[in-house]
Parts: C-alpha cells; structure tokens; sequence
C-alpha cells in the first residue's frame, strides 16, 4: 500500500528485546510494501535512538488511520493510543501473572494487573488482534477479543548466522558439559529449579556448568540464585552472564551442550528456536506456550522430577545418535518461524483488515 | 518445592519426545531406573529445595481460640507484609490549563515516577526481609501446632494408661 502510514508503537524498547526485534522486523515488511513505518517507545534505551522514536515526538497525520500496538505490560501507551483517532492492531505478547511478583516486587505486579485491565480498554478500538501463540491468543479470546488470529515471532537467520566470539568460545571450552538458559533473572523464569538440577547432574558429572544469560532483572533474584547454588555447593559450577551482545549469546549456544528451561510462564519462548536453529538440544518444561512452541521436537518434560531429569541431561550428552535425532527434528520445526512464512502470514494478516 | 508439577495436559509420561526409536514411555522408565539405580549406588540426594519469594510456600497457619495474640499478630503481619506503591497520580485542577496544564501535568508525572523508582526500589529490599521473617514465623508456628497436638495425643494416653494402672491397683 504505497504512501499510507502504519506505524508502531511499543512501552518499551531496547537492544535485544524480543518484542523490539519483532518491530523491527516488522517495520522492514512494512516499508518493503511500501508503507510509511516508524517505531514509537514510551521508554526506550540510549542505544534505540537510531532505530526507534520517543512517543513525546509522535504526531498523527490527518490521513492516518491505523497502527500496530505490541502489548506486554501495562503503561501509559494504551491510554495514549485510544484517545486518538487511530484503528489498531494489537500484537499481544502476553502478561507474565502478577502472581509470580506479588511477594518481590509489588510495582512490576501492579504493572502486570494493569496491563491486563487495559485489553478491556484497547478491545473497542482493536480491528485485529494478533497472538504470537495460540496460548496467547486463548487469552486474547477470553478477554472478549472476537477477530483474533496468531501471528508468531520470526527469527530473523542473519542475525545468527554470525561468526563466534573466539575469545568467548575458548573460555567456554574449557569447562564441562555445558547447559544453558537464556532469559531475564525472574521469578517466572525459574533460574532457581536450574541450580536445583545443576545440583543432581554435578553427582553424574562434577564438571558440569550451568550458564545463565540474562538481564538481572528482578531486584534480589540474582543474588538469591547464587545464595542457593552456594548452599547446595554448586556455586563454582554457575555463571551467570548477565544480558549479553547478540554475538555473544550466539557465542553461549553453539558452545553449550543443553539448553534447559524450567520457565513456568512463556507467551512464545524465543531461546527456545533461537537454539533449535543453532542446533542445539532443547529440553524445556511444559508450561503455557512451551509445548506449543516446540511442537514436536526437543523434550518436554511435565514434572520436575529432578534426579531423572539429570539422568536424562547425562543420556543427551552420552548418546550421540539420539542427540543427532532430537537436532534434526528440532531444524525442521523451526522452519515454522522462518522470515518467508512468517512474513507471508503477516501480510496475510493485513489483508484481512484491508490494509493489503 | 521440590517436585512441582504442572497440570498435567495429559494423562500421558511426564516426559515428551518424538522420536523414532524411543518412545515417551521408554524415555521414562529409562531415566526412572537410571535414577533409582544412581540412588542405590550413591545414596539418596537431598531435595528439600526452598522457592523464592513464596511465603505460600508456608501456608499462613489458622488461629487457635487458645492463643489469640500470637494468632492476631501473626495475622496482621501476614496481611501486611507487601506494601503495594501504586503509582496512581492524582489529578490536578492545574493540569487542565491550556498550554501550561499539560507541561505541568508532564512534569508532574515524571517527577512521581521518579519519587517512585527509589521508593520502590527501597520496598522491594524491605518487603523481601518482611516476607522471610513472615515465611520463618509462619513455619515456626506450624511447626508449634504439630508439636502441640503431639503433645495433646501423649498427654491423653498418659491419662489413659495412668487410669488403667489405677483401675488394676483396685
């Protein structure tokens, strides 16, 4: 649709978030159909300001009609978009529970129950909302959202396709088996029942390591994972990395030998075919979307049963023909979140609504 | 919490691969046996895992009519133990001045989210120590009441067999 404006908007931006990516990605579609397309942040990061507008600067022109809203969390964005004369698309990313929250950190839970009062106020103005998972978009549905339709994350290859940090990778070498989880240090993440694993897996292999990569997100999680894994005597088995650059985090997939996930709330899981397409052996907890997201590759688990859990880690390592298998079916899944498809969705989705 | 467990989806394994030679079934009783065989050979391993931030972890224990202060104190701390900052501004009759209401009402609300940041980053440090003190009291009292109600159970067959014992010396 050449010459008309669709613009997004986000509460936040920055380098490396899911939900910045995915605008991102979504702006390139947008200006290769030939739509005028600029990403607004409420918050963004210093690093954004070439990528993405402060929303203080955002003026409506008179012949536009629509923008794409991404919604995670709740802010000062939904209010500000329905007062304006604008139909919207919602992408709805799903709300992580106050409830993981409620007894850490009472702002981000209050943020959380706010986000979830404003679906009611953005569903009026919403001529389609997209759910980057059929779990989301169940939410979406019960929230009384009637054109709903799931529009998944893609993974953009070139972004790791990317040669190593050699320095990185050497160091990484040098320790043993190697799991990995990569997502912000939160509750709902369940770093914590990892340590608990590292613990049962280090009386099958003592060299083993767990490595975290992460924003420190949550004030005080941090420091009680590496309380824990002290207590229970596998500190020297644990790093955590902290939130890392893109080559790095490439870097920590292709040198581990797990990735394991004990995540109790996911509205898509991203490292999850971040390391499918790397490679890499997935074995995750069957929670919220998970399942959904891996279809039928990696391993599911539905209990954390953690001494044959570590078995099974210690089999994954040990058995190279069932490692191959699982790595094979896990490059055919992630064919699903591949730019053509996923793009070719997208566009099918703005026809729905005219916009193509 | 040592082995939670999701609602299960299925009635199926707990475990889910989708493989052509090994079965979801097989993978379990593989790494079941593998377990038990570990155990035999090295010993049990300790589970018993704390989980953060749960004070539901420790269900907050029911009053006894015998104890009413520990029960009333007890209660309030446990309803008390997250203050919740709302960052709810209020609205001003000066915010609703053309031009200047909306500057002000700019710089109002970036200077409550400021005041905000440092509160809540104070209360978060501060609910975090509330709510493992509330989590030890809450176990402490549980833990009192079991003993409490063994103690009740000794002390009624103390008087059973006492009574016996003065029935035969009849």
């Amino acid at each position: 649709m050449k010459g008309a404006t669709l613009h997004q908007f986000l509460t936040g931006a920055a380098a490396g978030d899911a939900i910045t990516d995915q605008a991102l990605l979504m702006r390139r579609w947008l200006r290769d159909l030939g739509f005028g397309s600029e990403i607004y942040a409420w918050h963004m990061h210093r690093g954004m300001v070439a990528d993405v507008r402060p929303m203080a600067t955002y003026r409506q022109s008179s012949s536009e009609e629509w923008g794409i809203y991404h919604h995670s969390i709740g802010s000062e964005m939904p209010d500000s978009l329905v007062h304006r004369d604008l139909r919207l698309i919602l992408v709805y990313h799903n709300i992580t529970p106050p409830e993981f929250f409620e007894n850490s950190d009472p702002l981000r839970a209050h943020l959380a129950r706010l986000g979830m009062r404003q679906l009611e106020i953005l569903r009026p103005r919403t001529e389609l909302a997209l759910a980057v998972s059929g779990y989301n978009e169940a939410e979406l549905q019960r929230a009384g959202f009637e054109r709903t339709a799931v529009q998944p994350i893609c993974l953009p290859v070139e972004r790791y396709d990317i040669p190593l940090n050699e320095r990185l990778a050497a160091g990484l070498a040098r320790s043993g088996p190697r799991l990995l989880f990569i997502g912000r240090l939160a509750p709902n993440k369940r770093q914590e029942d990892l340590v608990k694993l590292l613990h049962c897996l280090r009386r099958l292999r003592p060299e083993a390591h767990l490595y975290l990569v992460g924003d420190p997100w949550e004030v005080g999680y941090d420091r009680w994972v590496e309380q824990l894994a002290g207590e229970l005597g596998v500190r020297s088995g644990l790093t955590l990395a902290g939130k890392v650059s893109q080559q790095d985090m490439v870097t920590y997939i292709r040198a581990a030998d797990v990735y394991i996930s004990m995540s109790e709330h996911e509205g898509f899981g991203v490292p999850l075919i971040e390391s499918m397409y790397l490679g890499l052996p997935v074995v995750a907890y069957g929670a919220a979307a998970v399942p959904e997201t891996m279809g039928d590759a990696g391993v599911l688990f539905y209990r954390k049963k953690y001494e044959p859990l570590a078995e099974l880690i210690d089999l994954l390592l040990a058995d190279d023909a069932l490692r191959s298998r699982i790595i094979e079916k896990q490059r055919a899944r992630v064919q699903a979140f591949l730019e053509p498809q996923v793009r070719r969705q997208f566009i099918a989705q703005l026809a729905k609504v005219g916009l193509f | 919490m040592n082995e939670s467990e999701l609602s299960p989806q299925t009635n199926g394994p707990w475990l889910e691969i989708h493989d052509d030679v090994i079965t979801s079934d097989e993978l379990v009783k593989e790494v079941e046996r593998r377990a038990a065989h570990r155990r035999a050979e090295l010993g049990s391993v300790s589970l018993d895992f704390p989980a953060f931030g749960h004070v539901s972890t420790y269900p907050e224990p029911t009053g006894d009519a015998g104890n009413a202060y520990l029960f009333y104190y007890l209660k309030q701390a446990n309803q008390f133990s997250s203050p919740v900052v709302e960052p709810d501004l209020a609205s001003s009759p000066a915010t609703q001045t053309p031009v200047l209401g909306r500057l002000w009402s700019r710089i109002r609300g970036e200077m409550h989210n400021l005041v905000l940041f440092y509160v809540n980053r104070s209360v978060r440090e501060q609910n975090q120590l509330n709510l493992n003190l509330i989590s030890v009291l809450n176990e402490m009292v549980r833990t009192i009441q079991t003993q409490q109600a063994e103690i009740d159970d000794l002390r009624g067959e103390v008087r059973r067999l006492t009574g016996e014992d003065e029935q035969t010396a009849r």
